[in-house]
């Protein structure tokens, strides 16, 4: 019997060794700072980890389309609620969901907004499931994402201090000054039948944002920005099914255009992917009109606590009015 | 056997072929001396050696190749 | 799936393993063929049924050849004398006629699959050139995976069954184990049903040792894959796609860098399949034995990519050689050249045949071609050379067995072989043969070199190439490397185990920042 279990303990107490030195390096090059230049991966989205605790109600999901249609500071300017976007370029629906989960373990947002871009984004199952996989194991082990930083170890990664002191005042948002007409008009939008195929992956990392949501009592909004590039009617028409399904409200501005009213002609940076500073500002408007019609905003201006906010304000104006052309890139590479 | 390791040391002089027992596996004989070898042992001993017999174990050795010549003279 | 991706290695294999482990002994091949389909599936989709197809006439053909030779052999043991004679040759007719039609019909699907294009290609020009006005389609087909390596383990089977070296195998789905065993499924080794069936088939348990040797192996492949290949694929890129921008010497290093990246990415695969292999008790045949180590270019092929050479030499280069006409030719040669001349000229007729076979085998292009024609070309020199180097080595007192000899012939085969492997990766052949040009015209050396790698990444590929030299040096010296760590204390071992993981980890050329580099040979 000794003789028989010498293997599998042994086996045991390999793996456990190599669980501890993998926890070790994770440790040792994960980040101690959220900058770019500490090496933090999308540092933009990861802004986040220096806001105040439970301050943030309001979380925005999504890929480059969000980042570069929702700027959570006009809706402070204009509604008194605090936001973030946590949206990253070409974002994976499961990577959506791992913002969600790692978003709520320092905030306690009352609402999600997921852009509607990640449910159709997919590279062929197993590929999605490999990604997944590798997503999963960063986060048990952030050496898996971050063992590059091998190359800039200092003492400090030794000691090991951790402190996330860089706070972005755009708050995810990414502003353009590019201009680039889209001239194909609303055609895009035109009526089919046949609604683009939601992959069984994609619904089910959606099934577990919307499970997670409902746990935690968090209300779930799911949008589309406009996007001619990007979106379609097939599109509009398998999320309003895969919505409804679920009982998730969900508007889609690109059938809006009008009351939006996008001028194709200067709100765009690219010819009809992002919008730049003009379309987001008259997205961000309508998307707060809207959010706040269902009463889904709360008005923090008043409370001494979130004075903070009132200066970033002031950062972001100035930002957002130095900048006449370009993307505007808000300095999370310097200090 | 004497005629054999004539024809061996004919094709390959450097070897010791009436000790060696890895005339193919330590690259002694290569591919080229293999053709000769055939060439000259379909001759000497009126048979014909197919490609099937062209195998390690069948050259690695004087032993080997007058084993498969044998055999194939009875055939 | 990728062999060095999370999916496989963190998912895929510990299940296989787990439920090979819970099947009981009887029914592991399944398991292994299960996974196989599920490995092909996830990478070549439908296309798996050009491999069921493949195996299934594979099967067919096993079975009728063994038929028709079992009841061959029954009519002839009632007949007697010439009678019998004229019924072995009946037998012997009808069943070279069923091998050839098998032959035919794997090499065939695999021509069409993958070579179509091509000719059809190059005939529209040559018909454009002529001044027809007639153009052919030009299909172009998906590949499925593997499929240059699974046909040529298929044609073996075919003549190994053909020739009686080994008994048709009845039960089609061992078959399909032994034409897709995923460890070797991507890339080869090419193995011979003769040597892996039988321990495809035997479900050995799962040992300690083979285990342990099996994941040894496995990160050494891995090693060699993420951290030399991967990260040396960003200079190698930056010089073969912008070789204008570059001056000859770094050209010259382009090709040997590209050549190290082949080496550790082909190599590094081979490890890990056989690795894993390991892990199941199946010993798969090797592809690599230290091919930079190689006197000559010949000698390379038999260190380098051994399954494909070896392939090419016993199913093509003897048939080939030994064929009726061709003895004819060398009997003729015989009487007016003498021996040598005579099976000279046969073998460098055979050895052309072969490498323009193994040229294009790589692929349907021109480079691919002229890369078999240049080893050819080196070959059938040193071939027809060889006497005269003899006796000049001798005239000038050269000792050749002295170490600066040897060492200078080593030299001179690893830049041989990095020409060669220079028009093996360049775009096109015209590519190629630029690169060449200014590699032989342009001495000059560069002012300032950026080819995408830092400072660290330069010393870590420096080490990681000293660490993987060094292992080879001592393999060289036949020392068993594995052997002599098993018999040390376990901490140390395990301290050696701990240190390769966390090298792979740390060091690999993977995750953000880097572009996933598919297994190279997968593209063949």
């Amino acid at each position: 019997m000794k003789q028989k279990l010498k293997i599998p303990l042994r086996a045991v107490a390999f793996l456990a060794g190599l669980t501890l030195l993998l926890l070790a390096g994770s440790r040792l090059v994960v980040p101690k700072s959220n900058l770019l230049g500490g090496g933090m991966h999308n540092a933009r989205a990861s802004g986040y980890l220096s806001e105040q605790e439970h301050t943030v109600d309001i979380l925005f999901l999504g890929d480059s389309v969000t980042y570069s249609s929702v700027s959570p500071m006009q809706l402070w300017e204009q509604y008194g609620c605090t936001s973030y976007v946590c949206s990253t370029p070409g974002q994976y629906i499961e990577e959506s969901y791992r913002y969600l989960v790692d978003f709520c373990e320092r905030q306690s947002p009352s609402l999600v907004v997921l852009e509607a871009g990640p449910l159709f984004r997919s590279s062929g199952w197993y590929i999605d499931f490999g990604r997944a996989t590798y997503l999963k194991a960063e986060k048990l082990f952030p050496i898996f994402r971050y063992h590059n930083r091998w190359k800039s170890l200092s003492l400090r990664d030794l000691t090991g201090k951790i402190s996330y002191e860089w706070k972005n005042p755009l708050k995810g948002f990414v502003p353009s000054y590019e201009e680039q007409p889209w001239t194909g008009g609303n055609s895009y939008m035109n009526p089919t039948d046949t609604p683009r195929l939601v992959r069984e992956f994609n619904r089910f990392y959606f099934d577990k944002i919307v499970r997670f949501c409902r746990d935690r009592d968090i209300e779930l909004q799911v949008f589309s920005a406009p996007s001619p590039v990007n979106w379609n009617y097939a599109k509009h028409l398998a999320t309003d099914r895969l919505t409804e399904e679920y009982g998730i409200p969900y508007m889609d501005m690109n059938l809006h255009l009008q009351d939006v009213k996008i001028d194709w002609a200067h709100d765009t940076r690219d010819s009809g992917d992002h919008l730049n500073i003009n379309g987001a500002k008259k997205t961000t408007a309508y998307l707060g009109a809207y959010l706040n019609g269902l009463g889904l905003l709360t008005d923090r201006r008043s409370d001494p606590a979130y004075a903070n906010w009132n200066a970033d304000l002031t950062t972001y104006i100035q930002t957002i009015s130095r900048y006449g052309g370009g993307e505007a890139q808000p300095s999370a590479t310097g200090s | 056997m004497e005629k054999l390791l004539a024809i061996l040391s004919e094709i390959a002089p450097d070897v010791d072929a009436a000790t060696c027992e890895t005339l193919v596996t330590d690259h002694l004989l290569d591919s080229l001396a293999i053709l000769s070898l055939v060439a000259e042992l379909e001759d000497a001993y009126d048979i014909r050696i197919p490609a099937v017999e062209i195998v390690p174990a069948n050259f690695n050795s004087a032993h080997a190749i007058l084993a498969m010549v044998n055999r194939l003279e009875e055939a | 799936m990728r062999y060095q991706g999370a999916l496989f290695l963190l998912v895929f294999l510990p299940l296989v393993l787990l439920a090979y482990k819970l099947t009981p002994r009887r029914g592991r091949w399944c398991v292994l063929l299960l996974a196989s389909y599920i490995f092909f599936f996830s990478i070549s989709g439908k296309l798996l049924l050009w491999l069921i197809l493949s195996t299934a006439c594979m099967f067919a053909c096993g079975m009728w050849l063994e038929t028709v030779r079992r009841d061959g052999a029954d009519a002839a043991s009632k007949l007697a004398g010439e009678e019998k004679k004229a019924q072995k040759k009946k037998t012997d007719r009808a069943l070279r006629g069923i091998v050839a039609c098998g032959v035919i019909l794997q090499i065939g699907t695999l021509l069409c699959l993958k070579y179509l294009g091509f000719f059809a290609s190059n005939l529209n020009i040559l018909l454009g050139k002529i001044g027809l006005g007639l153009q052919l389609p030009v299909f172009r087909f998906l590949l499925p995976i593997g499929i240059s390596f699974y046909t040529l383990q298929a044609v073996s089977y075919l003549v190994d069954v053909y020739r009686g070296t080994v008994r048709a195998d009845r039960n089609p789905f061992r078959l399909a184990l032994y034409m897709s065993f995923f460890p070797g499924l991507m890339e080869g080794p090419i193995a011979r049903y003769s040597d892996t069936a039988q321990s495809l088939y035997d479900g050995a348990p799962l040992t300690y040792r083979n285990l342990t040797f099996g994941v040894q192996r496995m990160v050494f492949g891995l090693f060699k894959k993420i951290v030399i290949a991967d990260r040396l694929n960003i200079a190698v890129k930056e010089i073969f796609e912008h070789y204008d921008t570059h001056t000859g010497t770094v050209i010259l290093l382009g090709a040997v860098l590209y050549t190290c990246q082949l080496y550790a990415d082909f190599s590094g695969i081979m490890d890990m399949g056989i690795g894993i292999g390991e892990m199941f008790g199946v010993r798969m045949p090797e592809n690599f034995r230290r091919p930079f180590f190689s006197k000559s270019i010949s000698e390379f092929w038999t260190r380098w990519h051994i399954t494909l050479g070896a392939w090419f030499r016993d199913y093509l280069y003897y048939p080939l050689s030994l064929s009726a006409p061709m003895k004819k030719l060398t009997a003729r040669c015989r009487r007016r050249f003498g021996n040598r001349q005579a099976a000279l000229i046969t073998a460098t007729l055979s050895l052309f045949c072969v490498w323009l076979c193994n040229g294009l085998w790589h692929g349907a292009a021109w480079s691919y071609l002229f890369f078999g024609m240049y080893h050819f070309f080196f070959i059938a020199l040193a071939n027809i050379t060889e006497p005269l180097t003899g006796k000049l080595l001798a005239r000038l007192h050269i000792p050749t067995e002295s170490a600066p000899w040897r060492l200078f012939r080593i030299l001179r085969t690893c830049l041989l072989v990095c020409i060669g492997e220079l028009f093996f990766r360049a775009a096109t052949l015209t590519d190629g043969l630029r690169m060449f040009g200014r590699i032989v015209t342009d001495f000059r050396l560069p002012t300032e070199l950026s080819l995408g790698l830092d400072r660290h990444d330069v010393v870590l590929l420096a080490v990681a190439v000293l660490i993987v030299l060094l292992v080879s040096i001592l393999g060289e010296r036949g020392v068993d490397l594995r052997q002599r760590l098993a018999e040390k204390p376990l901490a140390l071992r395990w301290g050696v185990y701990y240190t390769a993981l966390l090298a792979v980890i740390f060091f690999g050329a993977y995750g953000t920042g880097y572009i996933p580099v598919d297994p190279m040979y997968a593209a063949f």
